[in-house]
């Protein structure tokens, strides 16, 4: 322990976690009942956006052997992405079923519904219209009520589990089986490409995470806005979740729908085990786009490395393998050890450092984009950050094009 | 520590009126040192419990200010005098509302406060508007532990759901008290979501341990 301990001089976060680092451990994910995979990671080429999405198991889970809660699904139909993310509740014990079957009935519904209300017969033109257009405000109508029963279907969809397992002596081994044994919660986005060049995200949400849009081309200022609102008590992790009566109603999907027409615009969807680590999440998703182009997950724009910026690289122990480093790049560390503004560093967004090419550097990664998302979400490093992380960026295809 | 780290508090309401003095007192400041020991041991705890410690004899005082798990000292406390419970109870609210961070637009809070009392007798002053400040305004998850024939359940029933009894104040039982509490600060730590207003869940009581219905 740091000589601080003995003078009672606070702990700088970086003391508590180089101490912590060698007590965590790693426990495979426990066989049954109905065990899901460790890892989920995506990476998709559509014809105007690439998708980039994954999902590991948080280092409580790791530490104790237990199932990673979140999931995350997404589709596409001519070009409209649908996204969604849910977090089940770490204390409930098949929470992540709940999470899985919101996920897969959300998006699912919403491709089909997509396709059935003619998506492809010039709903985009129309949702191309002036905003006051009455065509335009019908044509979203339309999609935003076919998200919102989609939405309360998923609730309904947690519940379907509930009820086929509630009997099965596999499931009810340790006592009887409730609903809130199923509790998730639910992050989605669909994301329209338009006739115009600009695009309509299409947002709900319910519980903790979140949703956002990042142009990447605006000042730090205005260049995010946030699609979510998260459900939240006075204290931290207390959030709302699908098993709740109250998210089947109209009027409660209603009020938790953002819509946002833009200029194309990347999407992130996240849960609270990655949204949590950037709070406030205005500015701080801007920080978190950062982090992700310093890493070589997604391509900053081109341009000459800039001298003035000092980049901050910390070597990550890897929970799975403590022998195995990998060096991280932090956006704020490397603001201050710049001694410049985030503002600043998001202005020399062109000027970034190469990501890490020290020893244990992600670029050695074979795979693609998703692949080192994976491996990023699961080593960056948090003080009391041990969550689930799942993150989903949907990138519009000139800014994507890099990741194949 | 960043502004934006949530902390898991903890804290400990000890009896230290006359009755636990000899080797109930020394009982418990083994517990609270083996419960520290256990808890450096575990990374969830170490990365988000602070701990505070509050004794009430004949005055409630808190000794240990709310304080990170790697900085925290055993406090310096006997026994001796009354049981100002109800003062002990006003403090409690005091300190959660001076040290424990609510969650706002720009700040994420803490983890919703554990509170263990400990107490071996009845309240020898007037505990009801402060026990019932906490029923209402539930600052904290409370769990209560009522130690030996002499502690009076009914009180803390009264403040909280959760009441454990212990039968005796032998050194044994109360060692497993903190063992208890140790288990739960670290089952807490690992299932920190929950529904606004939910209560928390915890181990099974040591063996011998009876939870008051």
């Amino acid at each position: 322990m740091s000589d601080n301990t003995e003078n009672n001089v606070p702990l700088t976060d970086g003391e508590v976690t180089a101490h912590t680092a060698s007590l965590w451990r790693y426990t495979p994910v426990p066989e049954a009942p109905e065990p899901f995979p460790e890892y989920k990671e995506l990476y998709e080429k559509y014809s105007d956006y690439s998708v980039t999405a994954a999902r590991v198991r948080g280092k409580k889970h790791k530490h104790d052997g237990s199932n990673c809660d979140d999931w995350f699904e997404v589709s596409e139909i001519g070009g409209w992405i649908i996204g969604a993310v849910s977090d089940g509740a770490g204390s409930k014990r098949f929470s992540r079923i709940g999470a899985r079957a919101a996920c897969t009935s959300f998006v699912n519904e919403v491709r089909d519904n997509f396709l059935a209300a003619g998506q492809t017969d010039g709903l985009s033109e129309k949702l191309s219209l002036p905003l006051d257009n009455p065509e335009f405000i019908s044509a979203c109508t339309k999609l935003t009520e076919i998200m919102q029963t989609a939405f309360i279907h998923a609730c309904e969809a947690v519940e379907q589990e509930f009820e086929s397992r509630k009997d099965n002596p596999e499931f009810t081994a340790e006592g009887e089986l409730k609903l809130s044994d199923f509790s998730c919660t639910l992050v989605t986005c669909s994301v329209i490409p338009l006739d115009n060049g600009e695009q309509l995200s299409i947002a709900i949400q319910a519980g903790d995470g979140m949703v956002c849009s990042v142009s990447p081309d605006e000042p730090y200022s205005s260049a995010l806005t946030l699609l979510g609102i998260p459900d939240s008590g006075d204290f931290s992790g207390e959030t709302e979740f699908l098993t709740s009566a109250k998210m089947r109603t109209p009027a409660a999907v209603q009020s938790r729908t953002k819509l946002r027409r833009s200029k194309r615009s990347a999407v992130m969807l996240m849960s609270d085990g990655v949204a949590d680590d950037y709070f406030p999440n205005s500015p701080k998703m801007l920080n978190l786009y950062l982090d992700l182009m310093m890493n070589g997950i997604i391509p900053k724009p081109s341009g000459e490395t800039s001298s003035e910026i000092v980049p901050d690289i910390q070597p990550n122990s890897w929970v799975n393998d403590k022998d195995v480093t990998y060096a991280i790049a932090y956006s704020e560390g490397t603001a201050e050890k710049s001694g410049i503004s985030m503002e600043k560093l998001w202005d020399m967004k062109a000027n970034l450092p190469d990501p890490p090419e020290s020893e244990g550097k992600l670029s050695e990664l074979s795979g693609n984009a998703a692949e080192k998302l994976c491996r990023w979400l699961d080593v960056y490093l948090k003080r009391g950050s041990f969550d689930d992380r799942t993150l989903m960026v949907i990138l519009p295809e000139k800014a994507g094009d890099a990741n194949g | 520590m960043s502004d934006f780290t949530r902390r898991l508090p903890v804290y400990l309401l000890l009896d230290t009126s006359g009755s636990m003095s000899g080797d109930p007192i020394e009982a418990v400041k083994q517990g609270v040192k083996a419960l520290i020991s256990e808890l450096r041991g575990d990374p969830q705890a170490l990365e988000t419990a602070y701990l505070s410690v509050i004794t009430f004899n004949s005055q409630a005082r808190q000794v240990t200010p709310l304080t990170e798990l790697m900085l925290f000292k055993e406090p310096q406390i006997s026994a001796g005098g009354a049981t100002a419970f109800g003062a002990a109870l006003s403090l409690l609210a005091d300190c959660i509302r001076n040290e424990v961070r609510k969650s706002t637009e720009t700040q994420k809070g803490d983890w919703k406060p554990l509170v263990f009392i400990l107490t071996d007798g009845a309240p020898t002053d007037d505990w009801r508007a402060a026990a019932e400040e906490l029923k209402a305004t539930h600052p904290a998850n409370i769990i209560a532990c009522a130690a030996g024939a002499y502690a009076d359940t009914t009180v803390l029933k009264e403040l909280t759901e959760c009441v454990l009894m212990m039968n005796n104040l032998s050194a044994g039982d109360l060692a497993q008290f903190f063992t208890w509490v140790s288990s739960s600060i670290k089952m807490s730590s690992k299932s920190l979501d929950a529904k606004p207003g939910a209560n928390i869940e915890l181990p099974p009581p040591p063996q011998g341990f009876v939870i008051v219905p």
